[in-house]
């Protein structure tokens, strides 16, 4: 009897270290990517993972692009990177410390919703994303991502 | 609780059910043991600072904020200027040899980028700055200063930019991110250093396309001039012409193929090259081929496939083979195999340690124990 309480206690505490160390799914967010409003476009996830890596850097009319990123670790810049990076999201920073030693930097980082917003209104080249939330007219929508989400304006 | 020794005849083993759950409940331990270290999640998310993308210095100028980022160097302000570099510490101990500590490489790089289309890059970089080895012997006798990269990219588009200067020759995946902090392990394999110049001096036409699930880069690349280079053991060919083709799927692997033709004292050499990365979940592997063969002479070439494991989220599991074959009686093949581990406490620094088995004794691949400690700054 006492034997086999042991063996229980023992995979109970197998069972809870596994659980703890097996990752669970982040918490959905819904996106949107958004540009200028004189840049109506819409976007594929292709051509936004192109963008974030600078590995192009110019639009289709050759004007450059300015990739904005949110501050990392913030759950909008995480729900980004899983939606559109996947599992290579976790080779990013080994990504740009090999670019840095080309004298290449990652995109710019701003903190908010509200400051991308405000700097890609502002910016015609600009390229951002906010949670579906955040959105409003000053922007053009070009890609929705994640999971589906109670409409923005 | 029943002793063990309760059970104990003379001549019968003692096989009891409490040994037998004892031994699963270690077995059963240590397995979690190994998977909670093992699963490479669950760990907190790297800080902005740790990433390299937030500054831990900041002061506002005239120019803007000069600010300091870790690993991603120095800025000033809105100038488009950015200076920063990588260090390294290594430390050898070949077999049957007293060991040596040596500083062997400072960097110094410097981009700057005064336009959207234009870019300028400059690494200076000190090598064997300082040695010191268990006999006491101490000092720089190897040291020198030399000009690895210079140059100015234009960027027509995507598909079309002109590199003028010196730059790294781009054969290969080693080469052209050969900084010790990108590296997996200390020494590097030999068909990444031996069959062609590190750098050359000229000019490159190179882009990318972009079909659908991957990206196409392409490089072509003229040498014609001598390089400004402090080391007076390098002899760079006299001309050079070469092409690279690569493709990376948004699948996580990688296929590339170079080609590179040398002339050196009126004889032309010519070198092809195959490369590979796959990245399958918490396992990059990554190999090279080369051959280089020439007019009158014997070819060499060499082959390595590198596997690196991630045991945690910051440690890694590293093993290597090699095969080189230097094509000369005096110097004959070579088979090496490298087994190490790596550390990253933040992605701009890595500790590494390793043991690199060679079935004979190479000048060109010492056998023994191998570490480092690399930053980028």
């Amino acid at each position: 009897m006492a034997r086999s309480v042991r063996s229980r206690a023992l995979l109970v505490t197998l069972a809870f270290m596994l659980a703890w160390a097996i990752p669970t799914s982040a918490e959905e967010h819904a996106l949107v990517v958004i540009t200028h409003p004189s840049r109506a476009t819409s976007l594929s996830s292709g051509d936004l993972r192109r963008f974030f890596m600078k590995q192009r850097r110019f639009w289709s009319d050759g004007t450059p692009v300015i990739a904005v990123n949110q501050t990392a670790a913030t759950p909008v810049r995480t729900a980004f990177e899983r939606l559109i990076f996947g599992r290579d999201a976790a080779t990013l920073p080994a990504y740009w410390n090999q670019r840095y030693f080309e004298g290449l930097f990652p995109p710019i980082t701003l903190d908010s919703d509200e400051a991308v917003l405000r700097y890609v209104a502002a910016k015609e080249n600009a390229i951002g994303y906010v949670d579906t939330r955040s959105v409003d007219g000053s922007v053009h929508v070009a890609l929705r991502l994640g999971a589906p989400e109670i409409a923005g304006p | 609780m029943a002793s063990p020794q309760s059970l104990q005849t003379p001549g019968r083993p003692v096989e009891t059910h409490f040994h037998g759950t004892l031994g699963l409940a270690r077995a059963l331990a240590l397995l979690a043991i190994f998977t909670c270290v093992a699963v490479p999640a669950g760990a907190e998310p790297l800080s902005p600072v740790q990433v390299g993308e937030a500054p831990i210095f900041e002061r506002p100028s005239a120019i803007g904020d000069i600010t300091y980022t870790p690993g991603r160097g120095l800025r000033f302000g809105n100038t488009g200027l950015t200076v920063g570099g990588f260090a390294n510490l290594a430390v050898g101990w070949p077999e049957g040899e007293a060991w040596e500590l040596e500083f062997d490489s400072l960097s110094l790089l410097a981009a700057y980028d005064p336009l959207p289309r234009l870019h300028y890059f400059f690494e200076l970089n000190y090598k064997d700055a300082f040695e010191v080895n268990d006999r006491g012997d101490a000092g720089s006798p190897d040291d020198r200063l030399t000009v690895e990269r210079l140059y100015a990219d234009v960027a027509f588009s995507d598909h079309l930019n002109v590199r003028t200067g010196i730059f790294l020759t781009p054969v290969g995946r080693w080469n052209v991110i050969h900084a010790p902090p990108l590296q997996w392990t200390t020494e590097q394999p030999l068909v990444t250093e031996l069959p062609f110049d590190l750098n050359l001096t000229g000019v490159m036409v190179f882009g990318s396309f972009f079909p659908e699930g991957g990206l196409i880069t392409y490089s072509l690349y003229d040498q014609f001039a001598d390089p400004i280079e402090g080391d007076p053991e390098f002899e760079p060919a006299d001309h050079s012409v070469g092409a690279r083709l690569e493709y990376d799927a948004d699948a996580g692997w990688s296929v590339g193929a170079s080609y590179l033709a040398a002339r050196r004292e009126s004889n032309w050499r010519h070198l092809g090259g195959l490369d590979l990365l796959w990245n399958l979940g918490p396992v990059e592997l990554m190999g090279e081929f080369a051959i280089e063969d020439g007019k009158g002479d014997h070819s060499q070439w060499g082959v390595y496939l590198q596997s690196a494991y991630q045991l945690t989220d910051r440690t890694y599991l590293v093993g290597r083979f090699e095969h080189y074959d230097f094509q000369d009686p005096e110097e004959p093949e070579v088979n090496t195999i490298t087994l190490g581990l790596g550390f990253r406490p933040i992605p701009a620094v890595v500790l590494k340690a390793e043991y690199l088995i060679a079935d004979r004794r190479s000048e060109e691949a010492e056998a023994g124990f191998h570490a480092s400690i690399a930053t980028l700054f």
